[in-house]
């Protein structure tokens, strides 16, 4: 891809009335979040920081899944690959974070580019595609459980080192509720303005028109391969940084981050808030998790059980989930023949 | 020789089966540079499996296709867009979910860096009458005439060297077809192929017109010398 075209794709042009509800929504929820230390106690400032980096992760599915329409079933290879790559560097070859966060990324990010490669030019598409990568987590998981010597086997490792970076001689260590959460919320939010900022002109527009046809597109002249495989490691490349920082803060890895469950936890996530909206994804996350914590503090056994009837309870109500609901809501005309806020189109 | 290399399109020996159908069957053709061409037979004569191998759609088991002095045959899809084949599907192929400015924004992006041409979307949305259309309204909503009227606009977006219309008049109304027919012979610019079973259509066009029957070309010429032709009309216009 050439500069010019790069810079095509990537311009932004006006703001519409859909960009305009976007904001509105994204501003409000971040403005909650950076008050939410003001009255959250250390526990819940702990959970919601676990939900902001979970729910980078959820992004990164999104951007794949809710843009180009395939369903990358095991997603948690990339988180785990991140976290993996992230633990070893940093406790076993003594790699500051910053270095080890990149080569986090790189390493999901290679894992994406091999597969996906091989997938993506091979054909293997909508449900093919989502068996195949689940497929990968269960390798991923059981590649850490073969080689247990280096990786810690079920037991995992521990004792990580706190995320911290050097500037200009300083060196700044995130540790503590208050740092770690504002990190959390910042990584989140840059996160959330970035995607939405590549996908809203021209790049989101082929990538949504692949999704629509991927003959059609392709028969314009679009190389959906390419666009796809591109869309793939990316997205693998932000899962891997959400799992490399999300096991920083944590200060332990374990076989249960690269694994089945964690994957089809965030497919939940993603289509619960509304795959394709990025911030719903991200609201889906928070309240999945807030849930989960909520209700394991009462019993750890009803967890999957109340999960799946929520999830079942959010397709047939809201089958676009939560952000469509909210759309429509928000599209209802008020009495004074006023709209409700938040109407996208 | 000669003729073939100077052809915008040249066609050699193009065989291409379905398990034991031989669906084309050593077919030679050559298309000049701002010809019109009728692709005309009837159902299961080959007609779309000739166009599916001019567009990389499928890979023919023998031949050659040559295209502005390049072969085709075997490259990606998507660079026959960008040297400049472009196709209209017989069944309208839109981003549904897309607005109809919104496709058209996408055929722009697909051959081109976007830049130049800002003022075509614009060109295009006059000449296919969706103007009106163009905003707030989702490709799938739009009528089976508008939908081949949009399909068309985004080939012509893509500025196309050789433009294949697979049946293009279906589901218009007369006067549309009318319109799509002047337009058709309007064009010089670049070449058309058309597959078309609207026979009145086809006599309105009055262009150079292939008969395809069981795979093969039998017949080639003006279309009042191939309504003549005994053999077509035998096989395929039936005699008066």
């Amino acid at each position: 891809m050439s500069l010019s075209r790069a810079v095509v794709l990537f311009r932004q042009g006006p703001l519409s009335r859909r960009d305009g509800a976007f904001l509105v929504s994204a501003a409000g929820l971040f403005l909650l979040l950076l008050l939410y230390p003001l009255w959250g106690d250390s526990y819940g400032l702990s959970v919601m920081r676990d939900a902001l980096i979970m729910s980078v992760f959820a992004l990164s599915l999104d951007f794949m899944w809710g843009q180009t329409g395939l369903l990358s079933f095991g997603h948690s290879t990339f988180f785990g690959a991140g976290a993996y790559t992230m633990a070893l560097l940093t406790l076993k070859a003594g790699a500051g974070s910053l270095t080890a966060l990149l080569a986090a990324m790189a390493a999901s990010a290679v894992v994406a580019l091999l597969v996906g490669y091989f997938l993506i030019y091979a054909g293997v598409r909508r449900e093919y595609f989502a068996i195949v990568t689940l497929a990968l987590a269960l390798i991923g998981q059981q590649i850490i459980l073969s080689f247990a010597e280096l990786t810690g086997g079920d037991a995992g490792l521990i004792d990580l080192p706190f995320l911290s970076f050097g500037l200009n001689g300083a060196k700044f260590t995130f540790s503590g509720d208050k740092p770690l959460y504002f990190f959390a919320l910042g990584l989140a939010a840059v996160v959330l303005l970035g995607l939405w900022l590549a996908v809203r002109g021209s790049y989101g527009k082929i990538l949504r028109a692949i999704q629509s046809s991927e003959q059609r597109a392709q028969a314009l002249g679009h190389n959906a391969a390419g666009h796809l495989l591109i869309a793939f490691t990316v997205s693998a490349a932000l899962a891997g940084l959400s799992g490399a920082i999300f096991t920083s803060v944590q200060g332990i890895v374990t076989p249960e981050l690269i694994g089945p469950i964690l994957a089809t936890e965030v497919i939940v996530w993603v289509a619960v808030g509304g795959r394709g909206s990025l911030i719903g994804p991200m609201i889906g996350c928070f309240l999945v998790v807030r849930m989960r914590q909520e209700i394991s503090s009462v019993s750890t056994t009803l967890w999957p059980l109340i999960l799946g009837a929520f999830f079942v309870l959010v397709v047939f109500v809201a089958p676009g989930g939560l952000m469509t609901l909210a759309r429509w809501l928000g599209s209802l005309k008020l009495p004074g023949g006023g709209r409700g806020q938040g109407a996208a189109r | 020789m000669s003729q073939a290399s100077q052809a915008l399109l040249s066609v050699r020996g193009l065989e291409m089966s379905f398990g034991g159908v031989r669906a084309v069957r050593d077919v030679d053709l050559d298309l000049e540079a701002g010809e019109l061409l009728c692709v005309i037979g009837p159902n299961g004569a080959g007609k779309t499996t000739l166009l599916n191998l001019l567009t990389g759609d499928l890979k023919p088991l023998a031949g050659t296709i040559t295209f502005s002095g390049r072969s085709m045959v075997g490259r990606p899809l998507h660079e026959y867009a960008r040297l400049g084949i472009v196709r209209k599907f017989q069944i309208p192929n839109v981003f549904k979910e897309m607005t109809v400015r919104e496709n058209l924004e996408v055929a722009r992006l697909g051959v081109s860096d976007g830049r130049s041409g800002e003022g075509s979307v614009e060109e295009i949305l006059e000449l296919i009458g969706l103007k009106d259309q163009a905003e707030g309204v989702r490709a799938e909503e739009l009528a089976h005439g508008q939908k081949q009227w949009l399909e068309i606009g985004m080939a012509l977006m893509c500025r196309p060297k050789l433009l294949l219309l697979d049946e293009p008049a279906a589901g218009m109304s007369g006067q549309e077809t009318q319109k799509l027919a002047e337009m058709l012979l309007g064009w010089r610019r670049f070449s058309v192929i058309v597959i078309e079973h609207d026979m009145k259509f086809v006599r309105t066009l009055g262009s150079r017109t292939v008969v395809m029957h069981q795979g093969q070309i039998i017949c080639d010429g003006d279309f009042p010398t191939v309504e003549q032709d005994p053999l077509v009309c035998d096989i395929y216009l039936g005699r008066q």
